[in-house]
This record gives C-alpha cells, sequence and structure tokens, in this order.
C-alpha cells in the first residue's frame, strides 16, 4: 500500500439545526411518523415556490466563519436536475457557481491545513426506503431540511487524517451549535473521494467516491478498503473508472455502485424563483458575535491556564457544555492537577453512570466548584469526594452539606488515626505480620481497613505513614 | 360582461349573484364552446350566496365582490381538480390555493369554473389540450389563440366577466387578441406566482383577461403585491410622469401580416390626431427574441416538468419493471407531443456543452433588456400590434410547429424584458380580430392601465 500516494478530498453534508424547514415551514422533526411532516412545498406539488428560512442562512454563516470562511455577500441557488423518487421536484435545490462561502481551512493536530473550497446551502431529499421484497416505501419527512455542504481540498493524505478532520469539523460545528452533527442519525454524512499515484510529480489519478459511510470506523475502513483496492489495481496495470463506490456495512469494504456524474449529467441553471442571497456586513458582524471560543482556542487557554497535558485537555472540551462545566468548577483551585484529575475521573464517570450529558446534571457547576474546594483544604479526602458527588447527582444538595450529614469530613487528627491503625493491626495479626516479612502488597489491603473504619474520614497520607511506623 | 353594469343589476335588484351563476352555467350547457375542463358549481354557488348577503346588506367589500370569475386550469384552487390540460394531471385534486385565487376569493370573486389552454401552457391555440381545443366566439372556424384560450372565450361569451391566465411568452396577449378582449401581462415580479404550475419560471406572469379596462384594473388591484410564499415579488406604486407622455411605434417589423399592418397604420393615424405625441423606435433583437425565448422556456420547462413522475400524484401506471419504466411509462403516456418536444429540446440544451446555448440566450436577454430600457428613455409606451398574423383556421398549424411557435414573435421580448403589457382589440376585419399591445416601463404597470383606456377611448370616438 505504500507504494503510491493517496489524495482525499472530502464533502462533508451537514444537517442543519432548524425548527423548519428551508423552504416551507414544516418540522425538521427526526423519527416521527413517516410523511407527518410534508406539505404542498416539500413534496413538489405542481405551482409551489420556495421561499428561504432565514435562520439556515445565519447558521450556514455560522459555520462558514468558525471554519475560517470567507462570506460572499451575494450568492445564489441552483437547481441539480435527476431523476430519483426521493428527489419530489425532479431537482435539488442548492449553489453552484456562487456558494454562500469559500475558502476556509481546519488545522490539524501536527499544523498541517486542510482547506475548505467551499460551503453551500441546499435541501436534503426524502427517503427512499425497500421494505420487502417488490416493495418500496417513501418517506418525505427528511425532503427539505436544511444541509450545509462543506467541501475541501484534496489536502487529505490518509485515513487518519481524514478522521482527525472529521473529528474536529464535527467539534467545531457542535461548539457553534448549528448540528448534533449525530453521524448515525445522518445528521453528518462524509463522502470521501480518493486518488492514488506513485509519486508526488506525477499527476493527481482518476478519482472515485465512495457513498453510505456512516460512522468514523466506516470512513476508516472505507478510505483504507478504497485506497488498497485501487493500488491493487494499478499493480495489476489496470485503470481507474471514476466511479461512485458504496459502502457495505457487513463486509466492512466498499464495491462499485455505479459510474460517477459530472456536472453536465445534472444540467445545473439559475433558480428562477429565489432571488439572489444578499447577506449585509452588519448580519455577518453580529453572527460573528455569538461564535463561542472554539476548540483549538480553548485548547491552547487551558494549557496556558491549567497547564494541564493535552490528552486531558482533549476529554475536558469533547464538548462545549463539559468545558464550561470544567472551567467553573475550577475558579480559585490552585492544585490544578489534581482537581483535574479528579474531575475526569469522577466527573465523567458519573456521566457515564448516568447516562447524561455535562449540562444535564443535577448540580451547579457552582456546587462543583464548592466540592472542588473541599477536596483542596484537605476538607474530605477523594474517596470521600467522590460518594459526595454522586449524593449530589441524587439530590441536588450543596456538598458541604453533605458532608456535614454524612459526616465525612477528613480526619487528620494523628492520634485518633493512630488508634485506629493499631485497632486494624490487632485484628489483622496475621496479614500485618505477612506484610513486615514482605508481602508488599498487603499494604493496600491494611490502608483499605483503616479507611474503611475511619468511614473514608481519614487523611490517606497520614494512614499511609502511620502503618509504615507502626509496622 | 361588465362588473360596473353587473354590480348596477345587483343594487338595484334586477339581478342575484346566485340568478347570475344560473344564466352563466345555463348558457355554458345550451352553448358549449368548450372552454371550461372544470365547472366550480360548488364553490360558485356557495360565493354566490355569501355574496347576496353582502349587496343585501350593502356591505360588499370590493369591486369584484359577487362577480363571475374564470380560472385557467394551471392554478391551484384548493379541493377542486388541476389539470393543466394534461393527461397526467387528469386527476389531480389540488390540496392548497395559489395567493392570487386565495385573494380573489377573499374579494367576494366568484369562481365559476377552470379554463381550458394549451398542456402546461405550451401552445398558441388551445389545440394542444388533452380535452380538445376551445371555440372562438367571434369565428367558430378560427382557433381561440393560445395557450389562455379557454380564459378569453370564456370572456369573450359571457360566461365570465374576469380570466386569469398565464403569460410565459404572450399566451394571454395572443389569446386575447385572437377573442377581440383585453389581455393584460403584468411586470414579471408584481403578481404572485404561488399556485400558478411553473412553465418557465423567470418568464411566467399572471395575465388578465376582460372585457373592459375597468375590470383588468379592478383584478389587477385585487392580485398584485407581495406575498411571504414568493420571494420575487415586490409592492408597486404609481410612477409620476412629468411630461407629456410620447408613444412609440415600431416600423419595418419583419413579417407583418399586411391587414395587421393597415390597422396599425390607422391606428397611429387617430392616435395623433387627438393630440399626442408618437416617435419611430426600433427594437433591437426583435427577430433574434423569439429564439432566445424558445430556448430559455424550453430549459426551465424541462426542469420544471420532472417532478410529473407517477410516483407522487397524477397518472399512476402499475404495470412497470423498474424505477426507469414508471418514469418513461407515465410521461410517455400522461405527457402530449408538444409538451414533450420541448422537454426533450430544454434537456438537451441544458447538457454539457451544449448548455453554452442557453448561458448565450441568458446574455442575449440582458442586451434586450437593457435596449428596451433605453427605449423607455425617449418614450413613455410602446404600441405595436400583438401578432405578426391573423387568426389563423383551426388545425393550421398543428403540423408545423415551428411555425407554431412563431406565434409569439412580437409577445415574448415582453417577457424577456420583464415589460408590462397590455393586447387592446382593435377592430374585426373580415371575421377576424386584430389586435394591438400597449406597452409600458417596467413596474409602470398603473400608468399603463390608465394610459390603454385613454386609447381605446380615442379609438373608440373616432
Amino acid at each position: 500500500m505504500n507504494k503510491y500516494i493517496p489524495t482525499i478530498g472530502i464533502e462533508v453534508h451537514i444537517q442543519v439545526k432548524t425548527e423548519t424547514k428551508i423552504f416551507c415551514r414544516c418540522s425538521t422533526n427526526f423519527g416521527d411518523n413517516p410523511n407527518s411532516h410534508i406539505c404542498p412545498i416539500c413534496t413538489g406539488m405542481p405551482g409551489v415556490m420556495p421561499s428561504i428560512n432565514d435562520k439556515v442562512v445565519d447558521l450556514a454563516i455560522k459555520a462558514a466563519l468558525a471554519l475560517n470562511c470567507n462570506i460572499n455577500e451575494i450568492s445564489s441557488f441552483a437547481r441539480k436536475n435527476y431523476f430519483y423518487p426521493d428527489l419530489p421536484k425532479g431537482y435539488q435545490i442548492t449553489q453552484f457557481k456562487y456558494p454562500i462561502a469559500e475558502n476556509g481551512y481546519i488545522k490539524l493536530k501536527s499544523g498541517k491545513k486542510i482547506r475548505i473550497g467551499r460551503l453551500h446551502i441546499e435541501e436534503d431529499t426524502g427517503k427512499f426506503i425497500h421494505d420487502k421484497e417488490h416493495e418500496s416505501l417513501l418517506d418525505l419527512n427528511r425532503a427539505g431540511v436544511p444541509l450545509i455542504e462543506i467541501v475541501t481540498e484534496p489536502d487529505v493524505s490518509n485515513a487518519d487524517e481524514a478522521i482527525e478532520y472529521l473529528k474536529k469539523l464535527r467539534l467545531i460545528i457542535r461548539y457553534c451549535d448549528v448540528s448534533d452533527a449525530n453521524m448515525e442519525k445522518g445528521q453528518m454524512r462524509a463522502e470521501p473521494n480518493i486518488s492514488i499515484r506513485k509519486d508526488e510529480r506525477d499527476d493527481l489519478g482518476v478519482k472515485t467516491e465512495i457513498k453510505n459511510l456512516n460512522s468514523f470506523k466506516a470512513v476508516f475502513k472505507g478510505i483504507n478498503s478504497e485506497i488498497k483496492r485501487q493500488s491493487e489495481i494499478i499493480d495489476n496495470n489496470g485503470t481507474i473508472v471514476s466511479t461512485t463506490m458504496l459502502f457495505n456495512e457487513k463486509e466492512q469494504k466498499v464495491a462499485p455502485m455505479r459510474k460517477k456524474e459530472t456536472a453536465g449529467d445534472y444540467r445545473y441553471f439559475p433558480e428562477p424563483d429565489l432571488p439572489n442571497l444578499k447577506v449585509l456586513k452588519n448580519r455577518i458582524e453580529n453572527i460573528r458575535n455569538e461564535i463561542p471560543e472554539l476548540p483549538n482556542n480553548k485548547m491552547k487557554r487551558f494549557k496556558r491556564i491549567f497547564g494541564l497535558r493535552e490528552e486531558d485537555i482533549e476529554i475536558l472540551i469533547s464538548t462545549r457544555e463539559l468545558s464550561d462545566f470544567y472551567e467553573h468548577s475550577m475558579e480559585g483551585i490552585k492544585d490544578t492537577q489534581k482537581a483535574t484529575n479528579f474531575f475526569i475521573k469522577e466527573f465523567l464517570s458519573l456521566l457515564n453512570k448516568y447516562e447524561i450529558n455535562a449540562e444535564e446534571v443535577n448540580f451547579t457547576p457552582e456546587y462543583m466548584k464548592e466540592l472542588m474546594q473541599l477536596i483542596e483544604n484537605g476538607q474530605i479526602n477523594l474517596n470521600a469526594a467522590a460518594k459526595v458527588l454522586d449524593v449530589m447527582q441524587k439530590t441536588g444538595n450543596n456538598p458541604n452539606k453533605i458532608v456535614k450529614e454524612l459526616g465525612l469530613e477528613q480526619t487528620g487528627n494523628e492520634e485518633d488515626i493512630k488508634e485506629i491503625v493499631v485497632s486494624v493491626i490487632s485484628e489483622n495479626r496475621e496479614e500485618a505480620e505477612r506484610y513486615r516479612n514482605g508481602e508488599e502488597k498487603l499494604f493496600g489491603f491494611l490502608v483499605g481497613q483503616v479507611m474503611k473504619k475511619s468511614k473514608g474520614k481519614a487523611d490517606p497520607v497520614i494512614v499511609n505513614k502511620m502503618i509504615k511506623e507502626i509496622l | 360582461m361588465n362588473s360596473r353594469i353587473i354590480n348596477e343589476k345587483y343594487r338595484n335588484g334586477e339581478l342575484t349573484p346566485p340568478q347570475m351563476l344560473d344564466n352563466i352555467y345555463k348558457d355554458i350547457e345550451k352553448n358549449d364552446l368548450n372552454d371550461f375542463i372544470t365547472l366550480t358549481k360548488n364553490i360558485a354557488y356557495e360565493e354566490a350566496e355569501r355574496s347576496l348577503k353582502r349587496i343585501k346588506n350593502n356591505k360588499t367589500i370590493s369591486p369584484i365582490d359577487g362577480i363571475p370569475i374564470s380560472i385557467k386550469d394551471n392554478f391551484a384552487v384548493k379541493n377542486t381538480r388541476m389539470t393543466c390540460a394534461s393527461h397526467i394531471l387528469e386527476d389531480f385534486i389540488s390540496p392548497y390555493n395559489a395567493t392570487v385565487v386565495k385573494k380573489i376569493r377573499e374579494a367576494g370573486g366568484i369562481i365559476v369554473g377552470k379554463t381550458n389552454m394549451d398542456e402546461f401552457a405550451m401552445g398558441s391555440s388551445t389545440e394542444n389540450s388533452c380535452f380538445g381545443s376551445s371555440i372562438n366566439p367571434v369565428n367558430k372556424d378560427i382557433v381561440p389563440g393560445g395557450s389562455s384560450g379557454g380564459s378569453a372565450v370564456s370572456v369573450k361569451a359571457g360566461h365570465a366577466a374576469i380570466s386569469l391566465g398565464s403569460d410565459t411568452g404572450g399566451s394571454v396577449r395572443q389569446p386575447a387578441a385572437f377573442c377581440s378582449v383585453f389581455g393584460f401581462k403584468p411586470t414579471y415580479g408584481v403578481v404572485s406566482r404561488y399556485g400558478l404550475t411553473a412553465f418557465s419560471s423567470s418568464l411566467d406572469t399572471v395575465g388578465i383577461i376582460g372585457s373592459n379596462i375597468e375590470d383588468v384594473t379592478n383584478m389587477f388591484n385585487t392580485i398584485k403585491g407581495i406575498d411571504e410564499y414568493d420571494s420575487t415579488l415586490r409592492n408597486i406604486e404609481e410612477i409620476d410622469k412629468n411630461r407629456k407622455v410620447i408613444i412609440g411605434f415600431v416600423n419595418n417589423i419583419d413579417g407583418l401580416d399586411e391587414a395587421i399592418l393597415n390597422v396599425y397604420r390607422e391606428k397611429r393615424r387617430i392616435i395623433e390626431k387627438s393630440g399626442i405625441k408618437t416617435r419611430d423606435i426600433n427594437i433591437e433583437h426583435l427577430p433574434e427574441s423569439i429564439a432566445v425565448y424558445q430556448i430559455i422556456s424550453m430549459c426551465e420547462s424541462s426542469s420544471n416538468l420532472a417532478r410529473y413522475d407517477g410516483i407522487k400524484y397524477g397518472l399512476q401506471i402499475k404495470e412497470a419493471e423498474t424505477m426507469k419504466d414508471i418514469y418513461s411509462k407515465v410521461r410517455g403516456i400522461g405527457f402530449g407531443k408538444e409538451v414533450k418536444r420541448r422537454i426533450m429540446t430544454g434537456t438537451y440544451f441544458l447538457s454539457y456543452k451544449n448548455a453554452m446555448y442557453y448561458e448565450i440566450s441568458k446574455k442575449m436577454r440582458k442586451q434586450i433588456y437593457e435596449n428596451m430600457k433605453k427605449v423607455f428613455k425617449e418614450v413613455d409606451y410602446i404600441l405595436m400590434p400583438s401578432t405578426l398574423n391573423l387568426p389563423f383556421k383551426r388545425g393550421e398549424r398543428m403540423n408545423d410547429p415551428l411555425k407554431m411557435h412563431l406565434s409569439d414573435s412580437l409577445t415574448a421580448f415582453c417577457n424577456l424584458a420583464d415589460l408590462p403589457a397590455i393586447n387592446i382589440p382593435a377592430g374585426i376585419y373580415n371575421e377576424l380580430p386584430v389586435g394591438i399591445q400597449l406597452i409600458g416601463n417596467s413596474f409602470d404597470d398603473i400608468n399603463l392601465l390608465k394610459e390603454a383606456e385613454n386609447i381605446e377611448k380615442i379609438w373608440s370616438q373616432e
């Protein structure tokens, strides 16, 4: 496989999060009964006309700005003509010659920029479902759901870069609240196009496009399987044909679907029913002001103020809500690494346990901050803190109150701890003896017994010191 | 039929809206000119009763309250059949109202029926209707013109006071000329197209046919104005004219019938005699305008008619093997010859390298538009014949599509240049009506209608 240099470009379709469809007022709600969100406009009845949903334009501009694109103050719509039952009008309204935005990029970890050639607005198709043998069903709920299409230049070198690009793109889109960009729900769809060549100096090879990739894993496997397929063809002196490839979920590989269409097949022409889309400068500036701090900047800032490892920050910024929650909880905390470790370990397992997102927990970041302070001041130990956190989720109560109610204040009093240590040793003479004789692993057992007896209140540092001293 | 007279009779108690409907439907039955595809009796009588109450209480809501109106069968009327005179939509019931239909009903207008037309508004004689052509009440041997032939016939025959048609390249003005009535095509972007079945979306306009200017004007005032469902619209106001009106006349119209030329000269003489200033003008690219019109309209129609695929509504074919088989059978059986011809030609002109013809046509259109803007710096209106030829005989051009296409020669450039224009009946000679159109500058529709009224008065006083 290394014999050839792959060149990859990626087209991504993202469903934009609006209440209503792009050209009519039907709901965009996903998962309702088939054909429950349809009207004369989105079903292509004779005589209907589209009128643009301004919210779609706003969100497209927002995404474009977050992706470092230039916004075209005048763009326009075009018709892409083809026949398929899921396309009610027999054409898709999209942007062709004049997209709303151009020339953006996403920067990868390595510093490499993946250039974004264009970002444009278009409408989604319905769903044509082959239910049983000899029976096909048409659901037009999705017809007219707004999409943005984001097209890269052929800057992606391999499947790893493709995945990194897509994950970064998804994160930015989610930060801006343009879409939930859930690939499994079809809210984000990636179509990589791939060509290979022997040498950097050669012209780009003939490219193929892969469709039906519903997960990052599928994108990764699809790209690699297509590079392999093309390599084998070239190895055997064959020629690559411009094809649309379909990813087979079961076999985890690609197979040719049809000859790839060219623009000429689609008979594009300007959409006469929609005037040019004019975007005023102050509209762009207003939207620019709504864009939150983006992941790359947040990464830099967290590194600077909290001095954390990149891997930790990546987890913390994986959603905007989590990063905000984290940042709020950390106010005034000095031992940031210790607090962060606790946050990543315990807060995230809490989210996992209750299957919720950061914005859905039962308590405010303010309470989390108070809990962090209790740890930092040595008032409770980490075990107790984890317990408190769980109670906070269950009751929504203030951590100070919970600590008092459960009597979890940490004991730092050496005399008290010594008393417990002595009693634990006397109750576990055999284990104490074996430890003394070199069975190091029993140390942990003894510590555990002391903590248990202290109901978790003993300061583990003192416990450690005390056991070593006595034994 | 004249609204003013009908209104007077309503007020005097000589006539009621339901009685008027009785008369109309009786006459349609007795004197069947095939001007209607569907009669909307239920809706009509309901509206008539409501209108009658308002008349009795002296609370009529508009000049068209209680007035019988016919609507071309390419406009959507809720719960009513809309066929576009095509087999493919023969059983299609519209689930919604066109904006213009909604406005007419809100103004108390009574919709008596849906009128005959050329299939999907493609044609100039109403002979491309899957229901057969309509009969011209002026002369039964000649075609009524098209594509809004049924609308023109219904007004001429007194089956409606006013009719809505559609004008993409002359489809309101040409049948108005052939049936000797008024036919007005407003500026593109002044009347909502929402609910008008699209033929060529950048050229389609909602047109009005009436027996007098007052009716046309009242209808125009009812239906114009912005609409949330059509984003290509703007509101218009009366434009101040700060000079004495100058009317342009076009010399050397290639291929103009001599009889029409004589009428045209005579009408000019009368106008000059009345003291109105005239000037000779030249319309550049008039001969090429018909080709430009054909290419643009066919390209757009090939896309607009793609939705008729037998999947969602309309003609269904169950005996088919594959998707492609369904498409070709439904469209093969559903569409008539002329519609297929235009879809295929339009598809050709948009595909691959042929798209350059479409691009050139768009450039030519822009050129024609700019030229007309220059002309309207010199004159306020243009008067010129609506057609090159006198009305032709039934069947005469059915096997000569190129000649049929030339029927729009003098009208299509107004659609290309977004100009308002109105056919004014200029007399009937040897049982053959002649129409002359008054053309105005874009968005000067209100003045245009006033000037048309003035000209008609001058001609009728002679």
